[in-house]
């Protein structure tokens, strides 16, 4: 098992995924688990690809592996679209549920692809003219 | 970058023939995904869920809720779309709880996305002495949850939210 998904709250997601009727039930109700968005607060969208790379080495034979797809998948809901959309789009998820997750994935990702609030604090202007291409992490480096 | 293919050694789902009474295909899904396998497991919910009233075969991914619901036990009828073609084309109404009776669908809907969460068919009411509603009585719901159990459980005794529930009859 991947190192980054033992801090996961098993019990609770094969709750989720037992009890769910519907990919928005399970999308909600994971994202709602701390141990998921910890997942997105403590690694990089690369380090969270890499996992999911690790796991495609081999088809998942057991439940714990495939929950920890679902964790991950949904970590990803709370990094910015821009970092993630790339990498959506070259997974093929083969998984109950894998493409609708996507879409919800998408929908609910954090839209700052174009920075515009750092530039208005930094200089007094209520907006910039122009959208800036990075994020605001960056941004502050730069400054 | 690299395609990552991401895949279980279950099978894929398939559709089977399922139609409304308007003789339109529902679009569905027959589960064969991972499961509770072991009894330990199984009993972990029974610890966790001790009101639940009754509980029917093993756990099974081929049916969901809206599965046992509409669709005889056959297969898993998920998508928003679907459960919305079968209230219309099967000639459900939405009717209030007050005038609920054996027979008539609970349907749990999340009240953000309108997402169909759950539904379950009201065979019977309790007097109801905590989270009692409009008339003081609970209904009591055979469903099936997730790809866990059929159960037997009050209204609000279950995984799901009854904020924004919604009742429906068959018309005729």
């Amino acid at each position: 098992m991947n190192a980054i998904v033992q801090k996961l709250d098993f019990e609770g997601l094969k709750e989720i995924y037992m009890m769910a009727n519907t990919p928005g039930y399970l999308f909600k109700n994971i994202r709602s688990l701390a141990s998921v968005e910890s997942l997105a607060k403590n690694y990089s969208v690369d380090e969270l690809q890499n996992a999911l790379e690790e796991i495609a080495t081999e088809p998942i034979s057991e439940i714990a592996g495939l929950l920890s797809v679902y964790a991950i998948l949904i970590a990803l809901s709370f990094k910015p679209l821009y970092q993630i959309k790339p990498l959506l789009e070259n997974l093929e998820l083969q998984i109950q549920w894998g493409d609708h997750l996507k879409e919800l994935i998408l929908a609910h990702a954090n839209q700052v692809n174009e920075i515009s609030s750092t530039t208005s604090l930094a200089f007094g202007s209520e907006k910039p003219r122009t959208p800036l291409l990075f994020p605001t992490s960056e941004l502050l480096i730069k400054l | 970058m690299q395609k990552i293919l991401i895949r279980t050694t279950m099978p894929e789902g398939e559709e089977i023939a399922l139609d409304s009474r308007k003789r339109e295909h529902i679009d569905n899904e027959q589960c064969f995904c991972f499961t509770l396998k072991d009894k330990k497991e199984c009993e972990e919910y029974k610890i966790k869920y001790p009101e639940v009233m009754f509980v029917r075969n093993e756990p099974t991914p081929i049916y969901n809720c809206h599965g046992l619901t509409f669709g005889g036990r056959r297969t898993t009828i998920w998508q928003r779309e679907a459960v919305k073609q079968i209230l219309d084309e099967d000639n459900y109404n939405e009717i209030s709880r007050s005038e609920v009776k054996p027979g008539d669908v609970m349907m749990y809907i999340e009240p953000e996305s309108g997402d169909y969460v759950h539904s379950g068919v009201v065979v019977h009411e309790i007097q109801a002495i905590l989270g009692a509603n409009d008339s003081g009585r609970q209904l009591v719901i055979v469903s099936k949850w997730g790809k866990y159990k059929e159960v037997m459980h009050t209204e609000t005794y279950c995984p799901y939210s009854p904020v924004g529930a919604k009742f429906y009859r068959v018309k005729g």
